[in-house]
């Protein structure tokens, strides 16, 4: 008895909807994502008075050698007023700059930037990490 | 005379490893993003061009910071060493958060040895309690 061979089903899933999704999601991502910012090598300092800060604009980064990254690059403290008044204009909005610096850092090395920031008319939020002591 | 259609071709994009790349695109973001707001404090510190940084007279309270000392005054006459702690105290004692503008200014000298931390400290201290910051620059 001759025997009847099924035909095969051909079995296909849309992709198409999952890399809508996929693209959704990865633009999300990038919208919250901040990499490139805060690599510089630093400890931050502890403080007993700090709580949770505003998105910054602005990230500015003083490193333990002392030198000055804004947005992840290398600036020099001339010029760090200057590029912070670019980026903050820029956003048009009353920018917060989160200012980082290495708890090690003596006056000389932290003050000229924070008077650079205050003439760029920033509004500076000190970055740290919560005493635990 | 019959005419023969052609069969219609059917014309299929394939998206498979579209979605893939999609899917490793989002693991790499999902590795690289930081949900974590970062901790500090926000400060006041007037521009160097404003007029209330231009003059600051004898009655403005005042933070004298050295590497191992730290002094305070409502007045320059009154300056004395004080702790961390109870300058804490003080400064909210003042009550500067519902204080003018004018009033809120504290007047903070830091010397050349004094680390970041310190600093960090001291100015977050003067900003959770409301205050101003005024940098002395000495002529």
């Amino acid at each position: 008895m001759p025997v009847r061979r099924r035909k095969k089903l051909k079995v296909m899933i849309p992709l198409a909807s999952m890399g809508d999704i996929a693209f959704l999601l990865i633009i999300f991502f990038m919208l919250v994502s901040d990499f490139m910012r805060d690599h510089q090598e630093l400890d931050p300092a502890p403080g007993a008075d700090v709580g949770e800060l505003a998105p910054a604009e602005v990230s500015v980064a003083v490193d333990r050698e002392g030198r000055i990254w804004v947005q992840g690059l290398e600036v020099g403290v001339h010029d760090l007023g200057a590029a912070v008044e670019i980026l903050l204009e820029r956003r048009r909005e009353d920018g917060i700059v989160h200012l980082n610096v290495d708890r090690s850092l003596t006056r000389p090395e932290y003050m000229p930037v924070i008077e650079a920031l205050s003439g760029a008319g920033a509004r500076i939020a000190l970055v740290g990490m919560r005493d635990t002591e | 005379m019959s005419r023969k259609r052609r069969a219609k071709a059917e014309a299929e994009i394939d998206v498979g490893a579209f979605a893939d790349i999609a899917f490793l695109l989002i693991i790499f973001f999902i590795l690289t993003t930081s949900f974590v707001r970062p901790l500090g404090q926000e400060v006041r510190i007037p521009q160097t061009e404003t007029p209330e940084n231009r003059e600051v007279d004898d009655q403005t309270p005042s933070v004298n910071v050295t590497a191992n000392l730290i002094r305070f005054g409502e007045t320059e006459d009154s300056m004395a060493d004080i702790s961390l702690d109870a300058l804490r105290d003080r400064l909210f004692q003042m009550n500067l958060m519902n204080a003018e503008d004018q009033d809120r200014m504290i007047v903070l000298e830091v010397a050349d040895d004094v680390t970041y931390e310190r600093y960090f400290q001291v100015v977050t201290l003067i900003s959770d309690a409301g205050g101003i910051i005024a940098i002395v620059e000495e002529n």
